[in-house]
């Protein structure tokens, strides 16, 4: 009988190829279509550590929001290596993070070689989340009190790594001067009502 | 002066400082009190912000999560809907006297197989950017991530025997298996399964997917009936495959 080959991935209903662009433009639509397209194969691969599915899929939104984190700061700045292979290797650090955490010990059959390969990536990226300081507690709140605009131009150029000339066009601004004197103005606000509070 | 420090702080908090800004933003950092205290001040509204940012973006995942189990949930019934359908064609079948019996009955290997088939991910070789070492293991997993698995399969039979890993094996066996040289495939994934290491419970999985991609029920079978006993990695997609084949 004769069988025809055609390549699997020939074959496979193409998706829409998501950009390191589209996700730090913060498309919802980006956002949720990465998140879909791993989180059965990260379950699988994390089924083979002793956490419940609930932990799981915890671990895997953990390691998704810093993978994210990091794509915003600049860290992630080229998918060298497939988001798959980001994420895996962020959540492998975060389950062991946690196994040794819940005191569980790491059985013989997980082999420990594989992790000396994710420290590579997990290296280059910002993975600790500590709590947040005093002072950045007080910071937090009178961030809130800002004006929108202010919290927006200010989370462009602080979250999401945004230039003054990106900021500029992006919120349609006339100049980068203009721009500059916005943030000044919002960071100035931001101190002295901090100062007017703590004195 | 003053504007040289503001400009330090802006390109490195927009990822631009070159190396000789570095140098001097160190310095700055190290013997000027106002320098650092204003660091300090943009660090601190850059974490805050960051913390505002995750929270809602935990809503939104946790969202993402509700909608994945609202589409498992309408799977399900229609899974129930076509074991009905099944049952109703067979009196159908029968009311019509057999008629048109093995077209209707026979399986669908292909539709099965790619219902089933998700190329397994690179989740053991990290490419990194700036990485320059040229070896070959990052040749291969390069191009098994670029789908280019003729090459990267060529690159994974370059490395030398003494660096062989274990895991090669396994990516191997998913490049012939993406090719569809089924035979090969198969091969490689029965040493993985039964290697007791690494990989042992995804290669049966996919052992089984070689077979259904080769049309042969029983092997399939067989294969997936040992990884509903051994492991619980896909057990219920195997089970679901299993109801299907018989």
């Amino acid at each position: 009988m004769l069988t025809l080959f055609i390549p699997i991935h020939k074959v496979k209903e193409a998706k829409t190829e998501i950009t390191l662009d589209d996700l730090r433009k913060g498309s919802d639509k980006a956002l949720k279509q990465v998140y879909e397209e791993n989180r059965d194969k990260f379950l699988n691969f994390a089924r083979r550590y002793q956490l419940s599915d609930e932990e799981n899929i915890d671990v895997y939104q953990d390691a998704y929001i810093i993978f994210y984190d990091n794509v915003m700061s600049g860290k992630v700045e080229s998918f060298s290596s497939s988001i798959a292979t980001y994420l895996f290797g962020i959540g492998k650090y975060l389950i062991f993070d946690r196994m040794r955490k819940n005191k569980k010990t790491v059985g013989s059959n997980f082999n420990l070689d594989l992790v000396k390969d994710d420290e590579e990536i997990v290296d280059g990226l910002e993975m600790e989340q500590p709590g947040l300081t005093t002072e950045q507690e007080l910071l937090k709140r009178y961030f809130a009190t800002l004006g929108k605009q202010c919290q927006e131009l200010l989370t462009l150029f602080y979250y999401r790594g945004f230039t003054i000339e990106e900021i500029m066009e992006h919120e349609n601004y006339n100049s980068e001067n203009v721009v500059k004197a916005a943030k000044s103005r919002c960071m100035k606000t931001l101190k002295e009502r901090i100062q007017a509070n703590t004195n | 002066m003053i504007m040289d420090k503001e400009l330090l702080l802006y390109r490195y908090f927009s990822n631009q400082l070159t190396e000789a800004e570095r140098q001097l933003f160190d310095a700055l950092l190290e013997k000027d009190a106002d320098f650092k205290a204003q660091f300090s001040f943009e660090s601190n509204l850059k974490r805050v912000i960051k913390d505002d940012r995750n929270v809602e973006l935990k809503v939104k995942l946790a969202e993402f999560e509700k909608d994945v189990d609202s589409k498992i949930a309408i799977e399900k019934p229609k899974t129930k809907f076509r074991q009905w359908s099944v049952a109703a064609s067979i009196v159908l079948l029968f009311g019509l006297g057999l008629i048109g019996y093995n077209s209707f009955f026979r399986t669908d290997y292909y539709d099965l197989f790619d219902e089933n088939f998700d190329q397994y991910p690179n989740t053991v070789y990290t490419i990194t950017r700036g990485d320059t070492s040229e070896s070959l293991e990052r040749d291969a997993f390069a191009a098994y991530e670029s789908g280019n698995f003729q090459k990267a399969l060529d690159n994974f039979e370059k490395i030398p025997e003494a660096d062989q890993k274990i895991y090669f094996d396994f990516y191997r066996a998913q490049a012939y298996l993406n090719l569809g040289d089924t035979g090969q495939a198969a091969e490689l994934f029965k040493t993985v399964a039964s290697s007791g290491g690494e990989f042992e419970a995804e290669a049966q999985w996919y052992l089984a997917l070689s077979y259904l991609r080769a049309k042969d029920a029983e092997n399939t079978r067989d294969a997936l009936q040992k990884l509903t006993l051994k492991y619980s990695y896909n057990k219920e997609k195997a089970l679901e495959l299993l109801k299907e084949l018989n």
